[in-house]
């Protein structure tokens, strides 16, 4: 049954075209926001760091949750070819937006404790929160890198492909959108602790 | 009576390349977090060491496993892996560029940049190879 439907949905895919792997202007955004952090950083801006850290984390946690709770199911429902079609559009966007969003979230998020004194030792009551933000950190890396993004470029280098593989891209979105939900709930427990640690 | 062939759904098995790279990956953040979890007081630096080395033993296994497997689709590791280096290469080297900025001098210094190096190396094997593994 699934080889006809994995069939059914090559024949009704559009064929791939080739192209660059991701939009060239996203690229050139990216650069652009890149570049202002790392002035941002150079020059010790507090409203600067703040606001890439605000901004990058709020970004981050809302396009997790959206993608494990919102997109996730829906995209559950949906037919392999309609799915196909979804996912090739909206991968080759995120490939730029999400890697950004993370590197500005982290590195400004680093020097805003540096600046912050969080690190300080003799260990300020902070200190414990910062740690626990970094550990949840550490696990939502192991899972993206791990998992998520290595799904994703399967999904992406598959669509590109004149006859895509339906049932390797209906395996390797179940896992991405699996990771997205448990990274989801990892980023509620940031929201958690970034809160606790903005009303200290 | 025609056999049909089973529907290709991509390579299922297990794969000692990826277990090696997550091992090299948690090795590399605990061994970060114990500089972290002491900066700006010198942190003891022998545990550091200890999971860098274990890193770096789990790459050099990686890279023998991906020399040795056959058949496997080289361009196309090489097509994923060279882009994500390129990524990689710009997250690694803010990582760099924070830690020398905040003034991080020494042996911390010299881990956590074999620490990024490890990181450049090992994620664009996994997800090349992720890529790569599934090709007939």
């Amino acid at each position: 049954m699934s080889q006809v439907v994995g069939s059914q949905a090559i024949a009704t895919t559009p064929k791939a075209k080739a192209g660059p792997f991701v939009p060239l202007w996203g690229v050139a955004v990216s650069g652009a926001v890149i570049v202002a952090l790392i002035v941002t950083i150079a020059s010790n801006s507090h409203f600067g760091l703040d606001f890439f850290h605000v901004f990058g984390g709020a970004l981050w946690v809302t396009i997790d949750l959206f993608m494990g709770f919102i997109i996730g199911p829906i995209m559950g429902r949906l037919d392999i070819p309609a799915r196909m079609v979804f996912s090739k559009n909206l991968m080759t966007k995120m490939m730029v937006v999400m890697p950004t969003v993370v590197i500005c979230t982290l590195t400004s998020g680093w020097q805003l404790a540096r600046l912050d004194n969080l690190f300080t030792t003799p260990y300020s009551p902070q200190h414990g929160w910062i740690l626990a933000a970094l550990i949840v950190v550490a696990f939502l890396a192991i899972i993206a890198y791990a998992f998520l993004e290595p799904a994703n470029i399967v999904v992406l280098m598959e669509l590109r492909k004149p006859e895509p593989n339906g049932l390797l891209i209906g395996r390797m979105m179940r896992r991405f959108l699996y990771t997205a939900g448990v990274l989801g709930i990892l980023q509620l427990s940031i929201i958690v602790i970034m809160v606790r640690l903005a009303t200290w | 009576m025609v056999n049909t062939p089973e529907p290709y759904a991509g390579d299922t098995k297990r794969s000692p390349v990826i277990a090696c790279i997550v091992g090299t990956i948690i090795s590399c953040i605990l061994a970060a977090g114990i500089i972290i979890a002491h900066i700006p007081g010198p942190a003891p630096m022998w545990g550091s060491i200890m999971w860098v080395c274990i890193a770096a033993v789990l790459t050099i296994a990686t890279i023998v496993l991906i020399l040795r497997k056959r058949p496997f689709a080289r361009k196309t590791f090489f097509t994923v892996a060279k882009w994500v280096f390129l990524y990689i290469l710009v997250l690694t080297g803010m990582g760099e560029y924070v830690i020398a900025f905040d003034g991080t001098r020494g042996q911390p210094l010299v881990v956590m940049t074999i620490i990024l190096l490890l990181f450049l190396v090992n994620i664009p094997m996994l997800w090349g190879f992720s890529v790569a593994r599934h090709e007939r």
